[in-house]
């Protein structure tokens, strides 16, 4: 992940040519989308996979920390609320692994690639819940920004990709709107809820600014996929749109920003302060925060889901003898 | 749809099923993706719980991956004997893909043809649409569908339009320190503009819409304590 990028590093694989290369990079320049039959660069397939397996993961780890809340929500409707958001999340897993299996990944790899740790997901998913305040907090921050990141990728070059990012977006909105609410009610609130929304901003204010991936120089990954139509803006570019639409709305409703440095420059963009990226690193690696309980929990979940396989399995190949016959 | 074929003998998953959906009864079925499933009423349950979460739809149908032929125009140039695919007799669906620039759907299911097989299908679909980028044909037949009786819709579709607490539009938050800020042209200008895909926002699905309903319930849950 820290390798810095080498632009002279070819990315024809022995069996492309030039050409090929030369005429998938016009039909991405023309604004066309990438469908799963069409003709694409080896190394296009790989990074793709990549990317949206991990993105599906986090979708799926996203449901740990809130979904731990559910059974304490305070009132119906906010229980309703959280059930419909944490099912929308496995949604989003559900779209994102569909999507990769387009390109011949196979839910089984993919799957494996989490429980044993060859797969990352978003670090933001390693911080723990510490009150109710959290839930809302993370619909506003980490919805908020993941809907940033989303919007690019919703323009991205891969079609179904593409597809599922315009549907999640819709979902995340609504996942945003509720957060939203719920802290500028709290921060409206009596001082016990003032207090509660300030300490879940305390806490979640940088992990949301950190989520959206490292600076741009230190973005090993960024320069062929951006040439190749997916990642249509950087990591700072995205964690500046997040900023300039967040700062604002969270001084409204009263709210202190817990970075001394934040600053509006002369065209209007909010300038954060330094941001901790031992930290970032350190919980990416399962070094610091719930690394090794989330995946714990993914695996259980995976275990106890085992019998539904096999009877499905079961059903299947049932199925097929009663045809065969 | 002709994506590379992994290796059956090490390929583990379930097979593949095409899914089409059709938004309300005047509109043509389309390709939204595929889904892995073991038989028919696996292959719909996982379709409608992925691809209708929200946006409107009156009916799915899924068409498992070996009785689809599909074909672009240079594969039937390179392999002519495409147009001989021999099978069943009778009823088959024709899709076309016409642009390569859509987003939500790359395959609409325009016309429903008698054929000899697969293979005069795609003939009549080749005839009927010369300047499509890729003609889809399966058997009617070969379709796993949800039921059309009124009941059917209500229990699978309804749930995903009637829960307005996931309407986004149920949350009519915005700031009027924002408003100020733009108003006095503090606030950068991309973060004021929507975002687009090929002419839809991004944050509203084509197909969602803004009831005045909804509006209005937004308005309630407003009230401050
Ligand atoms: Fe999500
Ligand atoms: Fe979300």
């Amino acid at each position: 992940m820290t390798q810095p990028v080498n632009p002279a590093k070819s990315h024809i694989a022995p069996d492309e040519t030039a050409e090929q290369h030369a005429a998938f990079e016009a039909r991405i320049e023309r604004g066309e989308k990438i469908e799963a039959g069409d003709w694409m660069p080896a190394e296009y397939r790989r990074q793709l996979i990549r990317m949206i397996s991990q993105h599906a993961h986090s979708e799926v780890v996203g449901m740990l920390p809130e979904g731990e809340w559910i059974a304490s929500a305070p009132t119906l409707k906010r229980k309703t609320i959280l059930m419909a958001k944490v099912q929308d999340e496995a949604g989003h897993g559900q779209y994102l692994y569909h999507a990769a299996e387009t390109l011949g990944a196979t839910r089984e790899d993919m799957i494996d690639a989490l429980l044993t740790r060859r797969a990352k997901y978003s670090s933001i998913f390693n911080y723990p819940t510490m009150t109710w305040a959290d839930v809302g907090m993370i619909g506003w921050l980490v919805d908020g920004a993941a809907i940033k990141n989303q919007t690019m990728l919703a323009g991205a070059s891969y079609g179904p990709y593409s597809r599922a990012m315009v549907r999640i977006c819709s979902e995340e909105t609504f996942h945003h709107k509720q957060g939203k609410e719920m802290i500028v009610l709290y921060a409206q609130g009596s001082a016990a809820q003032r207090e509660m929304a300030q300490d879940a901003l305390n806490r979640w204010w940088w992990p949301a600014l950190m989520m959206l991936g490292p600076h741009d120089a230190d973005s090993p990954n960024t320069g062929i996929m951006s040439k190749w139509g997916v990642k249509l803006k950087t990591n700072d570019e995205v964690r500046q749109e997040f900023i300039n639409e967040h700062a604002p709305e969270l001084l409204e409703a009263g709210l202190t920003i817990p970075d001394p440095d934040l600053h509006q420059d002369e065209i209007g963009n909010w300038k954060h302060g330094p941001i901790n990226w031992d930290e970032f690193w350190a919980v990416i690696k399962g070094e610091r925060g719930l690394g090794q309980e989330r995946l714990a929990t993914r695996q259980a979940a995976h275990d106890d889901g085992a019998w539904v396989r096999e009877a499905l399995q079961a059903y299947t190949n049932r199925q097929r003898a009663v045809a065969a016959d | 749809m002709t994506q590379p074929q992994p290796d059956p003998q090490s390929d583990t998953q379930w097979p593949r099923w095409e899914v089409f959906k059709q938004d309300s009864e005047k509109r043509p079925y389309q390709a939204v993706g595929s889904v892995h499933a073991g038989d028919p009423d696996h292959a719909l349950l996982t379709a409608r719980n992925v691809f209708v979460r929200r946006p409107a739809a009156v009916s799915l149908w899924a068409v498992r991956e070996d009785h689809i032929l599909s074909a672009t125009p240079e594969e039937v140039v390179s392999h002519p004997d495409v147009l001989d695919t021999p099978g069943e007799a009778g009823a088959y669906h024709i899709g076309v893909k016409k642009s390569h620039k859509r987003s939500m759907t790359f395959v609409d299911l325009i016309a429903t043809v008698k054929a000899g097989g697969p293979g005069d299908a795609l003939r009549q679909a080749q005839a009927q649409h010369p300047d499509a980028l890729t003609w889809v044909v399966f058997a009617d037949v070969a379709i796993a569908r949800t039921d059309d009786d009124a009941e059917t819709v209500e229990s699978w579709f309804a749930p995903a339009r009637d829960k307005t607490y996931k309407q986004q539009q149920y949350y009519g938050v915005i700031g009027k320190h924002v408003g100020e800020l733009k108003r006095e042209g503090r606030m950068p200008r991309r973060t004021t503009q929507e975002p687009h895909v090929a002419g839809h926002k991004v944050y509203d699905h084509p197909h969602d819409q803004t009831s005045e309903m909804l509006r209005q319930r937004a308005a309630e849950v407003e009230v401050k304590p």
